[in-house]
């Protein structure tokens, strides 16, 4: 399964960039965790060391298998993840509003961070078996977005995660737009759009819970609410802005620990990073990230076969979604979409779903020139 | 489609570029904007009251002082929202459910602590302790606030403390308080308020988001405030107060020399300490709508007629103008008609009345004479020489101007002119003649001083030459005589001020007991209110006076037997300290005293205006 050709080609860099990220984020989360008065507090980053560790050798682990084989049983993985989707609502474990969890009884987990795993494999395999030079046609398109989309759209929605359908939905809309879609449906897709959103618009809006509704009533004016989700909104400016350009330096921000910003060591996580790294921290951090994601598109483009593409290609545009809907939250460009920012936020089931996720990315990379042995 | 990636790419690059836009812009431009937010997100300065200065009396004796008190305070997050809780915890703390609320509104930040009362009993601690579950976040604290030491006493003179009101916080003179602070708003407790206040420190923390401190990042220690020493005696203070007793009337005790106040005393009074800590509703409500007006100082906030103290200085102008000299007889037959009948209190009449004679045994027809044949404008130019007719400028508020009739002044008020039968009234200090307690001490110091006004003050200066305001020319003769008649007045056979007479100094002094009513009416008919005041007027020793002491009852009857009994216990206190009292020396005092009432009961032969 492995051999010295495909370590040849292993890119280390990309896997140092990952991490660096990781442990970047394990530092965070020790800052803004840190406790200040003689209280007892939960060591977030031990935990989130501990599942680093966990992912990294999942990370090595899945690189053994060709990606090819997990492809192969597409199908099989997406019912598996469907399956545990339905479980969730069943059985799942609730926490702060939602059923996300699925308890095992020595772990628990979020079963829609690996789903999206599942999902990219299977649209991957379905669009390789594609004639490469043909565009979707209407058909094709009403066909995938049935069978693909809907079923898993609803099931996550239902839990709710409104965060995690907008990424899929996002991945989907990326993936049919690289593949090429024919150009009339593009133009009628956006005059029906136009038309259509406005009436879909207050349908929708009806159809949002009382705290969705407040995040976007708090995105367009966050003078609004100021002590709800606009004082998130605010907060995570005051924390990025209180950074300036140089930052407050490691362990002196003061907006997380002090409990000013809440979910600081999940969502709001580059909030704190950029509070005490300030404008030139964030900027190489941002690097790193644009690197990750520059590799992943580099990959596709490199990639041996059609499924290696879409894979890379899926996996990357996930992971940029991720960080464009999570940083742009907390830099007050888009409204409080509760995300995590992928090898982060504090949370082990995200973790370890990133680093599978980029795993397979390494494991296309380092198989591109499998063929020619 | 390789194209397509590389445009995808591109669009991810191209985030990337407004991201970093974005950065720059809330890091960099705005960065500074968000750091202050930050600072006031967790900076939390704590004010830390400055102790005030405290407040002696001219022998160092301390009248107010800075005690421990008890404060009981909540976290303004903590507040009750419903209005059943908040009255519940009105109950508790003894506010108003609308007191409680306004409170609440002034807090700005769910952290802050907010001080519902200070200075609550001992017995108030224990209740609240007691029921403290109910209400998490109210908590009893120890702080320092004011004591008033010796309760009632002087409550006038030093005043109170209170909230600013928003017009004072906007004042420069209060720029720099902090907003829960308490500042002089009466007596001189406001007068003095810029010495005594001392500069509020601050205490500068870090808290995190739930209001915990984390750590001490600054202090500024306060400035103490500065000490006063007033120029008050406590003892003819405490004596002027006693002698007033349940009586409404006021006293006020100077030095001639210098203008500085012995003693001011006004009845009824209260308990300054009530104010400590901000005043109950109930005991605002109470204090406000007493009848008796005990917040008002009746020795510079109100006047009255004068009655026959103001006789010297009718006889001052009389002499000065020639109208009349030492020797000009007039008879008093008991009334005399000029354009109508003008009654002397005694009736029978006093016979052939001398000046001497017409002050000692306070004629009033003799005073009719001189009003019959002297100018109006000229007892006005002396009055207004002796300090009537305009504030005293002693330092505190609301002083009245009191009024001094001229045909000027009636012109501009009543647009009339004089009639001569007018000044008939005035002669004897009736008419439209209007003083208060301290213009009369002033007016008898200034005569026995032999013209120097001094403007009467209650803080020491720091230099002890005290330049008279003006010097009323007095001729020095004239000045001796009247000292003479006042003698006369407590010590000869006849004289009203009788009860005045002391075993320790030689007192002199005028009687005046003020219609408030005009007629005749049968003394016993009169109801309380309508009862004349009683006056009087003193001086002490008889030569180099060292007190002057002005004595008013309000509706108190005869001046001679009301008023000059104090008059002379508050001279007897100055001049004879009370040594620390054992138990023997208490009754001694008390069988002197029910002897000294028993001689005054003998010698009271009364006065009346009229």
């Amino acid at each position: 399964m492995i051999n010295r050709r495909i370590l040849k080609d292993f890119d280390l860099g990309f896997l140092v960039v990952i991490v660096l990220v990781s442990l970047t984020g394990v530092m965070t989360i020790y800052s803004s965790t840190r406790p200040l008065l003689e209280t007892h507090q939960e060591l977030f980053y031990l935990k989130q060391l501990n599942w680093t560790a966990l992912s990294l050798a999942c990370f090595f682990v899945l690189l053994i298998v060709d990606y090819r084989w997990p492809v192969r049983y597409a199908n099989i993985l997406y019912i598996a993840g469907i399956i545990l989707l339905v479980l969730v609502l069943v059985a799942g474990r609730k926490g702060m509003g939602a059923q996300r969890w699925l308890n095992l009884g020595f772990i628990s987990f979020q079963p829609s961070e690996f789903f999206k795993i599942f999902f990219v494999i299977a649209i991957s395999r379905y669009f390789s078996g594609l004639d490469r030079e043909r565009k979707l046609g209407i058909n094709e398109l009403a066909k995938i977005v049935s069978v693909f989309f809907i079923l898993p759209a609803i099931l996550i929605l239902k839990q709710p995660d409104l965060g995690t359908m907008l990424i899929l939905m996002f991945i989907f809309i990326a993936m049919i737009l690289t593949v090429g879609v024919e150009k009339k449906i593009i133009i009628t897709a956006v005059i029906i759009g136009l038309i259509v959103s406005p009436i879909a618009g207050k349908f929708l809006w009806g159809g949002l819970k009382g705290y969705q509704k407040n995040r976007i009533v708090a995105f367009i004016d966050p003078q609004a609410d100021p002590q709800g989700i606009g004082y998130h909104i605010k907060q995570s400016k005051v924390s990025i802005g209180a950074g300036g350009f140089l930052g407050k330096g490691y362990m002196k921000g003061t907006q997380g620990p002090y409990r000013f910003l809440p979910e600081n060591h999940t969502d709001f996580i580059f909030s704190i990073f950029a509070e005490e790294w300030g404008f030139v921290g964030s900027l190489v951090l941002f690097l790193f990230y644009l690197f990750i994601i520059w590799r992943g598109f580099d990959t596709a483009g490199k990639a041996r076969d059609n499924a290696g593409r879409f894979l890379a290609l899926g996996i990357t545009y996930m992971f940029f979604f991720y960080f464009f809907v999570n940083v742009g939250m907390t830099l007050g460009l888009m409204p409080v979409v509760g995300i995590p920012l992928p090898l982060m936020s504090y949370g082990g089931t995200a973790l370890l779903s990133n680093f599978i996720a980029l795993s397979m990315i390494e494991n296309v990379r380092m198989r591109r020139f499998a063929s020619y042995y | 489609m390789d194209k397509r990636i590389t445009a995808a790419f591109y669009i991810v690059l191209s985030v990337f570029c407004i991201f970093v836009l974005r950065l720059w812009h809330l890091q960099v431009i705005k960065g500074d904007e968000y750091r202050k937010i930050d600072e006031r997100n967790r900076l939390r300065v704590i004010d830390i009251p400055a102790p005030r200065g405290v407040i002696y009396d001219r022998n160092d004796n301390p009248l107010v002082k800075n005690v421990v008190s008890y404060d009981v305070s909540i976290v303004s997050e903590n507040m009750p929202k419903d209005d059943d809780t908040i009255s519940e915890l009105g109950r508790l703390v003894s506010l108003s459910p609308d007191q409680i609320k306004k409170l609440a509104r002034a807090s700005l930040n769910p952290y802050e602590i907010i001080k519902l009362r200070q200075n609550i009993s001992f017995e108030e601690v224990a209740w609240i302790e007691a029921r403290k579950i109910d209400f998490p976040g109210l908590q009893v604290e120890v702080t320092s606030a004011r004591g008033y030491l010796y309760g009632q006493t002087a409550s006038h003179v030093l005043g109170y403390l209170g909230n600013p009101s928003p017009k004072q916080l906007a004042s420069p003179e209060y720029s720099n308080i902090p907003q829960q602070s308490f500042i002089g708003q009466f007596g001189v407790e406001k007068a003095y308020d810029g010495i005594l206040r001392g500069i509020a420190g601050k205490k500068i923390v870090e808290v995190d988001a739930l209001g915990n401190i984390i750590k001490f990042v600054r202090i500024q220690k306060p400035v103490r405030g500065n000490d006063i020493k007033l120029t008050i005696d406590v003892n003819a203070q405490m004596e002027a107060e006693r002698g007033l007793g349940e009586k409404a009337g006021a006293v006020v005790a100077l030095q001639p020399d210098t203008g500085e106040i012995l003693a001011l005393a006004s009845a009824p009074s209260f308990d300054p300490n009530l104010f400590v800590g901000g005043i109950k509703s109930s005991d605002w409500k109470e204090l406000v709508n007493d009848p008796r007006k005990p917040l008002m100082n009746r020795a510079i906030q109100n006047q009255y007629p004068p009655g026959s103290i103001f006789k010297p200085v009718t006889a001052l102008a009389a002499l000065e103008s020639e109208t009349v000299t030492e020797s000009t007889p007039f008879f008093c037959y008991g009334s005399i008609n000029f354009g109508r009948v003008f009654r002397c209190w005694k009736e029978g009449g006093h016979g052939a009345v001398s000046l001497h004679k017409g002050l000692v045994q306070s004629c009033d027809v003799y005073f009719y004479e001189i009003g019959k044949r002297i100018n109006i404008d000229t007892i006005a130019r002396y009055a207004s020489a002796l300090g009537l007719g305009r504030p005293t400028g002693v330092e505190l508020d609301s002083e009245v101007s009191g009024i001094v009739p001229s045909t000027k002044w009636k012109l501009k008020m009543k647009k009339e002119k004089w009639y001569q039968g007018e000044t008939l009234s005035v002669a004897i200090g009736q008419g439209y003649l209007a003083v208060t307690p301290i213009q009369m001490a002033r007016m008898i110091a200034t005569v026995v001083n032999g013209g120097k006004l001094y403007k009467p003050h209650l803080v020491k200066n720091g230099n002890n030459d005290m330049k008279p305001e003006s010097v009323a020319e007095l001729n020095p003769e004239y000045v001796e005589m009247v000292k003479k008649a006042l003698i006369g007045v407590v010590y000869e056979s006849g004289g009203t001020g009788g009860a005045a007479r002391s075993n320790i100094v030689s007192i002199g002094g005028k009687t005046g007991t003020a219609q408030v009513i005009g007629g005749a009416v049968k003394e016993k008919d009169l109801a309380a209110r309508y009862k004349d005041h009683a006056w009087f007027v003193a001086f002490a020793p008889q030569n180099n006076p060292e007190i002057a002491v002005s004595v008013f009852v309000e509706h108190g009857g005869h001046g001679g037997s009301t008023s000059a009994p104090i008059a002379k216990k508050v001279i007897e206190a100055y001049f004879n300290p009370p040594k620390p009292e054992s138990e023997e020396a208490k009754q001694e005092n008390e069988e002197m005293e029910d002897q000294s009432n028993g001689e005054n009961i003998q010698d009271n032969q009364g006065n009346a205006g009229d």
